[in-house]
């Protein structure tokens, strides 16, 4: 009884730690409008001197189908607030192509970010 | 009162109410919102014709100071660096605002904190007319002596065209150097390149 207590206590602690480990690159930085044809595959921050650096990637999963989409960085202040954002960039992917952006922002106060995507109606 | 009375006494309520509304429809500080012309999100994507547009010019604008504010001479300098904008040449076929894609480029700059920008060639004689006035309108004799800059930016804006019965290739391609003036060295150079194809039988994504 108490093996199996101390085995769910470190599944817990572990689980825990696995969290604090992955960051903070969660969906509350990603935001899709419309349908999620295209996948964002990954997406990380790190500063670059004073400022923010985001570098993400872009998946399109399908085989054959040819995907358009845009997509725009909003650049965060430590309040959450919008300060900045990219203009929305184009891109067209083809089937199992992966697109690797990297974008920064030019303001110091810009802590955080948010990408949103966006890809047309078909 | 009949229900043939109370049925035309709101119809008439119904059309006056219209008649008074008269065409201009829209709220409080609104004029025209029944028309055509709406206004769209500045920064989105314009793909109406192929060539040199506004998506251009951000993301033109947005690269290079990118790649600015990387290099040593900006993100390294113990000061914020004076620098000159001077012109960018048009070498393509079409009218494109060079100017435009400087002036977004200082903007950025600017609101880094990280360079400080002197007056325009172009708007050196405005400055100098003010100094001037300044000496003999006011009671000020002396002007300090106008600073020297640290760095120039210049660059040239290029197109490549083809085009058949099809398809219409068009590539852009931005490139800008940042020039000690004193010693003529190019420190810092970098380039945007851009591709649009239009397609007759294409519909898009």
């Amino acid at each position: 009884m108490l093996n199996i207590k101390h085995t769910l206590l470190n599944i817990t602690v572990g689980s825990f730690l696995l969290l604090g480990i992955s960051g903070c690159a969660g969906k509350n930085q990603e935001h899709f409008i419309g349908k999620e044809r295209v996948v964002l595959k990954e997406h990380r921050s790190f500063q670059e001197g004073k400022f923010l650096k985001v570098a993400a990637t872009f998946e399109n999963e399908d085989d054959t189908e040819v995907e358009g989409m845009v997509y725009q960085v909003e650049w965060l202040d430590s309040h959450g607030i919008v300060v900045d954002q990219t203009a929305w960039k184009p891109f067209t992917i083809i089937g199992k192509q992966q697109i690797h952006v990297v974008d920064m922002a030019n303001r110091p106060d810009v802590t955080d970010y948010r990408i949103v995507i966006s890809t047309p109606n078909k | 009162m009949t229900t043939l009375t109370k049925l035309s006494l709101a119809t008439t309520l119904l059309l006056s109410s219209f008649l008074m509304s008269g065409c201009a429809t829209g709220g409080a500080g609104m004029v025209g919102a029944s028309s055509n012309v709406k206004y769209g999100d500045a920064k989105a994507a314009e793909t109406v014709t192929a060539d040199f547009g506004s998506s251009d010019l951000q993301s033109t604008a947005e690269a290079l100071t990118q790649s600015l504010l990387e290099t040593r001479y900006i993100a390294k300098a113990q000061q914020p660096p004076k620098v000159r904008l001077r012109a960018v040449n048009n070498l393509t076929y079409e009218h494109i605002d060079t100017k435009a894609i400087t002036d977004k480029i200082r903007i950025k700059l600017l609101k880094s904190g990280q360079v400080r920008f002197l007056a325009d060639t172009a708007n050196l004689n405005q400055v100098n007319a003010e100094r001037d006035l300044t000496t003999t309108a006011t009671t000020k004799t002396k002007m300090k002596a106008m600073t020297d800059s640290d760095y120039i930016i210049t660059g040239n804006v290029r197109s490549i065209k083809k085009a058949n019965d099809d398809v219409k290739d068009v590539y852009y391609n931005v490139s800008m150097e940042l020039v000690d003036p004193q010693s003529g060295e190019i420190l810092w150079a970098d380039e945007k390149e851009i591709r649009k194809v239009t397609s007759k039988s294409s519909v898009g994504w």
